[in-house]
């Protein structure tokens, strides 16, 4: 299309106004409906069963209106003192909170117990209940009280002491076998030396976004600041809001920061190469386009972005941008039409696209969803970004070139077309890649390591109060998670039995140390049904009880407690048609279920620990083969995910080469070129290898995701390359005129905006980032330097066929 | 609010001053004449009075210890409950039942009574080590003895006992008696009688043999 209107020009800006309103349009709506997605897991390979179980007890055993809050002072009274202090300011501010825990909810409601002392007791198996039924029954009850008495005398457990005093009966001698009452100095709100404090803190209604998250966080924060000030007082803030307000917070800003960057690093090179402006400015215009309009797409197509996929707006850019210059490049010599200026291009930017856009594509083959999304984000914005290029940046090129005159050849440009860079180049990047390879060679092959903390932000207050509060709370090392899925209550309750009795055989094989399952307290619908009958027979004789438990030498005091059970009973038994199973309502309980159980219509969760013995975690779940039931922690999902990725990798860079080598195979026709190619391509992976080595950097997840990457965009200079060299006879000179400014363009641009994502929060994407900018740094050199000589020194050998072009002759 | 508290800080100070301070010096002289203790031997009578009973509970019992660890306290005559402390670790045996459980194994198992209801002999090395442990409420001595109240610094002990009542002599280093105070008024008071110091201890006394005994599942 001509600049000059034409007839036919005036004819078409009706359909071209329409098409550009709709675009803004769809644009804008995409943009209103961006959000994040903060869960990790959702970037990782769904089918494993580690993610899967993860996220099962991320998602449903993690509140997301409860900020935990710490405090952590020189000595337990400044704790005690501070951590009241904090507790009744917060909740003199209803319009913050509408709940502060900071101690057992059943020590400032006693009545609570109970209500779950009887739950426990109706719950137990039916042998249990009649047992204890027996042991009231009037003929049995004074010796059953004598006995306790005795106990009483002989214990020298204080906790059996209080616990048989006040349960003369033993009603609920569970709460002792369960665990709950363990040795254990610590608590979910107290460190053992009571210098480390806790407190729940609840939002006052639920949090829509993220951005209400931050809010609030940054509410308290502010509402605590007299306390966060004291000397030798830290205040933690951790807990499903303070992760999305983290890392959320984090994604916001790598993403506006590395796009900011990468476009004035454009804009500083272009500066430096062109000393021209204007052009500069539309073609930042360019760039905000296709950004805008890619990340308009993804918010209409997709529901979240996830972590790795804000990392798409910095590369995106920093490749749509390649298709600009070479437009640019071609404009400065170009005298024909605007149509004519297109088609000479159209070639180039279609296999460079194409390939670009095949290898983040590829990345759907993949079975790590977070990788997929930036492989499509990438994709789409590279064909949207090579599609506005050629539309609309190339009549605005050859405007400026048409209303400017000639440029004359910068100082870079006159320095990279000189032969004496030439050589000073092949000379310099011969002995980098001999440095590198011999240090691959000695220092061997980069390892792997998988270790979850790529899935992290590198830095976050969030996580590292959690990390303080497990170092502070936990009597033992690591954790394991047991979680157990069913459709409903008896499905889980059978599911966790079967646990149960796996975890106990494990324990006596010497896998496990200690284990606690939520058995106890999960509603075992059979034993209800049976033991509800006999529980409101109990209930009819608490008075008879009572003067039993007074004769036998107790008092008052020794009775409060069954006969709040009693009363429980009793209330439970004369239910109109009582729906079982039945759950606790009490606070004092749903603060205890809240952590050990999740519920919903058809669908039922239970949450258990496990304390391993070192070395037995993964003996352990190998050898868990039961429905429903998980055993997961953090440092096995790394493991899983050594096993599984890199083979994964592995065999979709293999189908890359091969779509990518079958490429140009067609658009090089040439055995020699494709050798040429083939030969780089590996020397630029093992230099690769070579720095990684000697930074002392490993493969994780994300960057063997790199290799795709650096495959499909990467390998656009050595086509370029070869393309040119095939086109102009072996003629360095000419290829080195035509392309060598271009080039250094290209790869500044694109290791720009791999390189401003190399400091993004997400440790997993930092790393993609850097890696892909050394990959693009050597793949520029080695294509610049040493290919043209090994393309001669082959084509020397043995003199190449006659090459039919198949380009424009100005291509 | 701010201001006021600034201003009545240095009085709260200055009253704090002006109270007479503890005089240690009878615990010291306790606790340094628990170095020269090598074994001790002694019968006791612990009486339980509970908020929930109406009489307290009293029984009779026996302890031995040495200095190198090894602890022997039994309740009852004959024994119904026995805390054995060797270097095998720490076990807890019911004779009549015929059953025990292991609390601990090893002599590198952490030691201690471990929150059961006796005191630990000695209580602490020095001064030093004692005060660390335990707050020092009051010393008053007497012509014949010396009662000391303290409370421990660990907050969890401290969460649950209101006080702990020491009966000893500052000159022969004996325990009279000790009791612990529960928050909800509950006591447990073990009075020691029959005290003899250094005297030898059969080694039988020490050790446990669980031929024809049940183990209960390791309580941790």
């Amino acid at each position: 299309m001509d600049i000059a209107p034409t007839p036919k020009n005036s004819s078409r800006r009706p359909l071209q106004a329409c098409v550009a309103a709709a675009c803004l349009v769809l644009t804008l709506l995409g943009l209103s409906r961006i959000s994040f997605d903060v869960d990790i897991l959702k970037m990782l390979p769904q089918d494993l069963p580690q993610v899967r179980g993860l996220g099962l007890f991320l998602k449903n055993f993690s509140q997301s209106d409860q900020l935990i809050l710490t405090v952590e002072a020189g000595s337990p009274e400044a704790a005690d003192q501070i951590t009241g202090a904090i507790t009744k300011h917060l909740e003199s501010r209803p319009e913050l909170t509408r709940l502060v825990v900071s101690a057992s909810p059943w020590e400032s409601s006693p009545a609570d117990v109970g209500e779950l002392a009887a739950y426990l007791s109706l719950n137990s198996s039916k042998e249990t209940f009649a047992t204890l039924h027996s042991r009231l029954a009037p003929a049995q009850r004074a010796a059953t009280l004598a006995a306790t008495l005795e106990r009483i005398g002989e214990s020298i457990s204080p906790q059996e002491v209080t616990l048989a005093s006040y349960d003369p009966f033993g009603i609920v001698p569970s709460l002792s076998e369960s665990g709950l009452l363990s040795r254990s100095q610590s608590s979910e709100f107290s460190s053992a030396d009571g210098t480390f404090r806790v407190l729940y803190v609840y939002a006052p209604q639920p949090l829509k976004n993220y951005k209400a998250a931050i809010a609030w966080i940054s509410a308290i924060k502010q509402a605590v600041q007299e306390w966060r000030s004291l000397p030798g007082v830290t205040l933690g803030f951790t807990g499903e809001p303070s992760f999305v307000a983290d890392i959320s917070g984090a994604m916001e800003w790598d993403m506006t920061s590395s796009s900011f960057v990468t476009l004035v690093l454009i804009a500083l090179v272009f500066l430096v190469c062109y000393r021209r402006a204007t052009p500069l400015f539309g073609l930042q215009l360019m760039l905000a386009l296709i950004f805008a309009l890619t990340l308009g797409a993804a918010g209409l197509f997709l529901k979240q972005l996830t972590v790795i996929a804000v990392g798409c707006a910095a590369i995106m850019i920093g490749l749509s941008v390649d298709y600009g210059y070479f437009i640019f490049q071609r404009s400065l010599h170009h005298s024909g039409t605007v149509s004519e200026l297109r088609a000479q291009c159209w070639q180039y930017i279609c296999w460079t696209a194409g390939t670009t856009a095949a290898a983040f594509f590829s990345l759907n083959l993949s079975s790590l969803p977070g990788l997929a999304q930036l492989g499509n984000l990438v994709g789409f914005g590279v064909v949207i970004g090579a599609s506005v290029m050629q539309a609309l940046f190339a009549p605005l090129a050859l405007h400026y070139r048409r209303n400017e005159p000639p440029p004359k050849a910068s100082a870079i440009e006159r320095l990279l077309c000189s032969p004496s860079f030439a050589k000073a180049g092949f000379a310099l990047t011969l002995a980098l890649t001999t440095f590198l390879l011999g240090a691959l060679c000695l220092k061997g092959f980069p390892r792997m390591e998988f270790a979850p903390g790529y899935l992290r932000p590198r830095h976050s207050d969030a996580y590292t109060a959690l990390e303080r509060l497990s170092a502070k709370l936990m009597d033992t090392g690591d954790l394991l998670h047991l979680v157990v899925e069913g459709s409903s209550e008896r499905e889980v309750w059978e599911r966790l039995q079967k646990a149960d009795r796996f975890l106990s055989e494990a324990k006596a094989q010497g896998q496990v140390a200690s284990f606690l399952t939520p058995l106890l307290f999960w509603p075992n619908p059979a034993a209800q049904e049976a033991n509800l009958a006999m529980a409101g027979e109990l209930a009819n004789e608490k008075d008879h009880l009572r003067e039993a438990v007074l004769e036998a030498g107790f008092t008052e005091q020794a009775f409060g407690l069954t006969e709040q059970v009693l009363a429980q009973w009793h209330k439970w038994a004369l239910r109109p048609g009582p729906s079982l199973p039945l759950w606790p309502e009490s606070p004092s309980s749903q603060w205890i279920l809240g952590k050990i159980s999740s519920r919903s219509p058809g669908r039922f969760l239970a949450a258990g620990a496990i304390t391993p013995h070192p070395g037995k975690e993964d003996v352990l779940i190998e050898s868990l083969n039961l429905p429903g039931t998980f055993i997961v922690g953090w440092p096995q999902l790394g493991k899983a995910l050594q096993k599984v990725v890199p083979r994964e990798i592995v065999a979709i860079i293999c189908t890359l080469s091969v779509l990518v080598l079958l490429l140009l195979a067609f658009a090089l026709r040439s055995a020699r070129a494709l050798l040429c190619f083939v030969l780089g391509t590996a020397l630029v992976f093992a230099c690769l290898a070579g720095v990684m080595s000697l930074m002392g950097m490993t493969w994780n997840i994300f960057n063997l995701a790199a290799l795709l990457l650096l495959l499909g965009t990467g390998t656009d200079y050595s086509i370029l390359i070869l393309l040119s060299l095939r086109r102009n006879g072996g003629d360095l000179a000419a290829t080195q005129k035509e392309l060598f400014l271009v080039i250094c363009l290209c790869a500044s641009s694109a290791a720009a905006g791999f390189g401003t994502i190399g400091w993004a929060n997400h440790l997993g994407l930092a790393v993609l980032g850097q890696t892909c900018a050394i990959g693009l740094g050597l793949d520029a050199i080695i294509s610049l330097f040493l290919l043209p000589p090994a393309w001669k020194a082959l084509h020397r050998l043995s003199p190449p066929a006659r090459a039919s072009s198949g380009f424009p002759a100005n291509a | 609010m701010r201001r006021a508290t600034l201003l009545l800080s240095p009085l709260l100070v200055v009253s704090a001053l002006a109270q007479d301070p503890v005089d240690l010096a009878p615990l010291k002289n306790w606790l340094s004449l628990q170095k020269s203790l090598k074994t001790l031997e002694a019968d006791f009578i612990q009486s339980r009075s509970l908020r929930t009973l109406r009489k307290p509970i009293t029984t009779s019992g026996k302890l031995w210890f040495t200095a190198n660890g090894d602890l022997h306290w039994e309740l009852g005559a004959p024994p119904k409950t026995v805390f054995l402390r060797n270097r095998e670790g720490s076990f807890l045996i019911q004779p009549v039942k015929k059953r025990f459980q292991t609390l601990t194994v090893g002599a590198d198992a952490p030691t201690g009574t471990q929150g059961f209801q006796m005191p630990e002999f000695p209580l602490a090395a020095d001064l030093g080590e004692f005060t660390k442990r335990f707050e020092v409420l009051k010393v008053e001595p007497q012509p014949t003895h010396c009662d000391a109240e303290v409370l421990p610094r660990d907050a969890q002990a401290k969460k649950y006992l209101q006080v702990l009542r020491l009966r000893f002599d500052p000159k022969n280093g004996q325990l009279y008696s000790f009791e612990v105070v529960g928050k909800d008024g509950s006591s447990l008071k073990t009075e020691f009688s029959n005290v003899r110091i250094n005297q030898k201890i059969d080694p039988s006394v020490f050790t446990f043999d669980p031929n024809g005994y049940r183990s209960d599942s390791e309580k941790q």
